[in-house]
């Protein structure tokens, strides 16, 4: 393949890479909470997005938007059954930390096999027709439309949530909140509120990144959210939990490395690249590249 | 009886031998050391059984020499990652399983690869894994009634008070890693005899669900809950499908996630805590009524 393809293809898993890492990243940095629903959560509204596909033809916009509506919603029913209760029940947050841990194991297992039942374990994709691919020549490269489409989804997404966070007042409640979940209900933060908000849009992320991916790939299974899952955790140490930049940078790294390892005809290795990562960054900057420790960390 | 035992057998044998998983994420959350690196010991330990067996050495001598390259590892493990606490400390640990993962299908001809190692001739009884588990408990048990238990108690509860009370969390901490890594290798030894292989699925995310599950759920305060865990996850799937019910064998799996959902929610200290918390609801009304 030629060199400036490869290039195309790291940017764009880069690009899946940051949308999906940005929701995990939120999540554990503003309300300690370790997703591990969130790959299956990243396919369940992928399946939604294509089913509403193949059963009424509507432009890909409303796909996307319903894919992130999917997204935040199971992210709220999270929030609702599992982990609300467990922010009320369980003051110790070493205690409250883990139960979260095996209450996502619990509801991810739900959904993927409730999305597993309803595709019979098979591999699905947007019906032909749903998107409709362009190949534009760019001077230096070619680029499908769907991969600038990701790309610039995932800068434009990127910013936002950092201008939300870092500029508004919700964030600035959300950043409370990662600071002391104890504290900011006494300066006025609706601490139930904030935490739904920031589930839902970790889920609306989970959902873009789903039903974007399961185009450019033309097609996903449950696995694929595995997969990411454990590259997106190695994205958010080497960031730093909770950086936006750090999680952007780290994301578009890592799809190099990986992209990088694999055309040297390496595959089988590919995996350890993000794990060595993890360990050295664990080691020499345990903040993450980017983290800035805890105090501003959203 | 006897018939009920035969045909029980293999899963009282899954119990015994995934116990011992268990029992290594158990020791190691309930010494405050969120590490999962007992599942990467388990491979290791699978891995080290196989490999010795296949080239004709004694399954006693491939034991101990699983369980003590575990030890090693787990001991310089445990150098690297001692700044680390909570959920980087987990995620780490799961880095490491993975690059166990990583190297085992990469390992050529020693590892047999992405196919795993077939043919291990170890064959192992129940008797004998009673008897290993239950040295294994009889150890756990003396460790958590000792002053062993009571100082990881202070340790995991506040490490700075533990340090004021001269406790030496540092090797506290360290022999946590390595009894972990110890009993994981254990675990995976004995699990490779009794299946006759050693597969890159060991060192595996799911397996790490499972261990971790199977330690929530029972509770990780003690080594009963981990055993109550154990057989109960490994019981589930063949619990919820005997139901009975019509269709329900279809779902099972989502109700098995709902049941950890639930636990995980509302029995913070697993199905144990919550056994302890009835008896004690029990003995206080008894005591009341008792007294006039």
């Amino acid at each position: 393949m030629l060199a400036e393809q490869l290039l195309v293809n790291a940017a764009v898993l880069g690009a899946v890479l940051t949308l999906f890492a940005l929701g995990l990243s939120l999540t554990w940095g503003a309300l300690d909470v370790l997703n591990l629903a969130h790959g299956a959560i990243f396919v369940a509204s992928a399946w939604v997005a294509t089913r509403l596909a193949n059963s009424v033809e509507v432009p890909f916009v409303a796909l996307l938007v319903a894919g992130m509506a999917a997204g935040a919603l199971l992210a709220v029913v999270a929030e609702l059954i599992a982990f609300r209760p467990i922010r009320r029940l369980i003051s110790n947050k070493r205690q409250a930390e883990l139960s979260m841990v095996a209450a996502t194991v619990g509801f991810g297992f739900v959904i993927d096999n409730l999305v597993g039942r309803a595709t019979s374990h098979q591999v699905f994709s947007f019906p032909i027709g749903a998107f409709e691919f362009r190949q534009y020549d760019l001077g230096v490269f070619k680029a499908f439309n769907i991969e600038i489409i990701i790309f610039a989804t995932a800068i434009i997404g990127a910013l936002l949530l950092n201008y939300w966070i870092m500029r508004t007042r919700q964030g600035m409640a959300i950043r409370a909140i990662a600071f002391s979940p104890r504290i900011a209900p006494l300066l006025g933060v609706k601490v139930d509120n904030m935490a739904a908000l920031t589930m839902a849009v970790s889920g609306a992320l989970a959902g873009l990144s789903g039903s974007l991916m399961v185009v450019w790939t033309s097609g996903m299974d449950i696995s694929t959210g595995h997969s990411l899952l454990l590259r997106a955790f190695a994205i958010v140490v080497l960031g730093g939990v909770g950086s936006v930049k750090g999680c952007v940078l780290a994301a578009f790294l890592l799809a190099a490395v990986e992209t990088g390892i694999v055309a040297a005809g390496y595959g089988s290795m590919r995996d350890a690249a993000a794990f060595s990562l993890i360990i050295l960054v664990l080691l020499f900057r345990p903040q993450g590249l980017f983290g800035t420790g805890r105090a501003m960390r959203a | 009886m006897l018939h009920f035992l035969a045909s029980w057998e293999v899963f009282f044998q899954t119990v015994l031998v995934n116990a011992l998983l268990a029992f290594s994420v158990q020791i190691a959350l309930r010494a405050g050391v969120f590490s999962l690196a007992g599942v990467g010991c388990w491979a290791i330990g699978a891995y080290t059984l196989s490999i010795l067996n296949l080239r004709g050495v004694n399954t006693l001598v491939a034991i101990v020499a699983a369980v003590a390259i575990a030890c090693v590892v787990s001991y310089l493990l445990s150098l690297v990652l001692v700044r680390l606490r909570g959920l980087y400390l987990g995620m780490a640990t799961v880095a490491f399983n993975q690059m166990v993962g990583v190297a085992i299908i990469n390992g050529g001809e020693l590892t047999g690869g992405e196919m795993g190692l077939y043919g291990v001739n170890a064959p192992v009884t129940t008797l004998q894994l009673v008897i290993v588990v239950g040295v294994v408990c009889l150890m756990l048990w003396a460790m958590e009634r000792g002053v062993l238990g009571r100082a990881y108690n202070i340790v995991r509860d506040d490490e700075s008070l533990a340090e004021s009370l001269a406790i030496d969390t540092g090797s506290l901490r360290r022999f946590a890693f390595v009894l972990s890594g110890a009993i994981g290798a254990l675990g995976g030894a004995l699990n490779a005899m009794l299946l006759g292989i050693a597969s890159p699925t060991d060192a595996d995310f799911p397996v790490i669900v499972i261990a971790l599950t199977m330690v929530i759920v029972g509770g990780f305060h003690s080594w009963r809950g981990a055993l109550i865990g154990a057989a109960l996850i490994l019981w589930l799937p063949i619990g919820i499908q005997s139901f009975g019910i019509r269709g329900m064998h279809e779902w099972w799996s989502v109700v098995y996630g709902a049941l950890i959902l639930g636990i995980a929610v509302y029995f913070p200290k697993g199905l144990l805590g919550g056994l302890q918390k009835l008896r004690s609801l029990v003995d206080r009304r008894a005591v009341r009524e008792a007294t006039p």
